[in-house]
């Protein structure tokens, strides 16, 4: 969800990921919604799709913001995949082997590179179970995103209900 | 202990769909036995939580309404959202810009617009393997900001 509170917007995410990838596109995807003044003063953006759903153009803004996420996390927009390169990463075993060897020769983080085929291909089975193999320890991904917020808020600007308020939905303890 | 009248006020919140840690997040420290039976207490106590959770402080003020969120939902674009009710949009729109307010008065103001490119030299910077000028790079981590030398094309 992106939010425009005058000329200023801010953006919260109600859906999480055991794997960062997903999530990193999610916020993406928001921050497109954003760089591209799709909302006006006071608006609201709401998307509460399943990950792959999310993944899929709904209409033009949607597409527009998939664009940006994709160029944000790859370096461009378009992607293709050759007959080769989907043959080799059809499975998620396969691609989770291709993306670890190609992520960081591109310059990708790997997890994207998966969903990024996926996203190329519409193979979601191949890039979800390859996310599996990718990261091999789980972890909720809310809990990074958001102890990087608490990092950067200057909460001893705000009231101290308000502090605390924050510290409660954000899942982070503030002093 | 909760008396039988912020007791009510919980209830009437949780019954719209507020979970009761949010709740508890807004009620104010200074909240005691003594301001339970003060009727400005209990007015401030009110226009308190309605701002923080989005909600008309009108519709907490009287006995038997029930609360009514600020924002409706002909103020956001919901997109492919299904099985949501127009109670519970218009509670995550209000819900969600009174967080959002809170959060940007938090925010230092930004010195530049959002594009791919300053997005992604502010991932690198923000990530914590990265930060600080380490270099030390995660060795799960081929993110870089810039276009990519190959596949995806």
């Amino acid at each position: 969800m992106t939010v425009r509170v005058g000329d200023r917007s801010a953006i919260l995410l109600g859906r999480d990921s055991e794997y960062p990838a997903p999530v990193a596109f999610y916020l993406a995807h928001e921050m497109g919604h954003i760089g591209l003044d799709h909302l006006s003063p006071g608006e609201a953006i709401v998307n509460i799709d399943p990950p792959e759903g999310a993944l899929e153009p709904a209409d033009e803004e949607e597409d527009a913001a998939d664009r940006f996420a994709l160029e944000l996390l790859t370096g461009r927009p378009g992607l293709e995949v050759s007959e080769a390169e989907n043959s080799a990463a059809a499975s998620p075993g396969g691609l989770a082997n291709v993306v670890r060897q190609e992520g960081p020769r591109l310059h990708i983080e790997p997890g994207t590179l998966a969903l990024c085929f996926g996203y190329s291909t519409q193979n979601w089975e191949a890039a979800f179970g390859a996310l599996k193999a990718i990261y091999t320890t789980p972890a909720p991904a809310w809990e990074a995103v958001n102890r990087l917020a608490v990092s950067q808020l200057q909460l001893d600007s705000i009231p101290q209900d308000a502090s605390r308020f924050l510290a409660a939905v954000l899942g982070a303890p503030v002093d | 202990m909760t008396s039988p009248t912020s007791r009510e006020l919980k209830d009437r919140l949780g019954a719209i769909g507020m979970n009761p840690d949010v709740v508890d997040a807004v009620w104010p420290a200074w909240w005691s036995d003594e301001a339970e039976g003060s009727p400005s207490a209990q007015t401030e106590l009110r226009f308190g939580v309605s701002r923080r959770l989005g909600i008309d402080p009108r519709s907490l003020l009287g006995a038997d309404e029930e609360p009514r969120f600020i924002w409706g939902g002909s103020e956001a674009k919901f997109k492919n959202l299904t099985g949501v009710n127009d109670v519970e949009r218009t509670g995550l729109t209000s819900f969600g810009r009174a967080v959002a307010s809170i959060l940007l008065q938090a925010t230092p103001p930004a010195s530049r617009g959002i594009s791919p490119e300053t997005g992604s030299s502010s991932i690198c910077r923000a990530c914590s393997p990265c930060a600080g000028g380490s270099g030390s790079r995660s060795s799960t981590c081929g993110f870089s900001p810039g276009p990519p030398r190959g596949w995806p094309r």
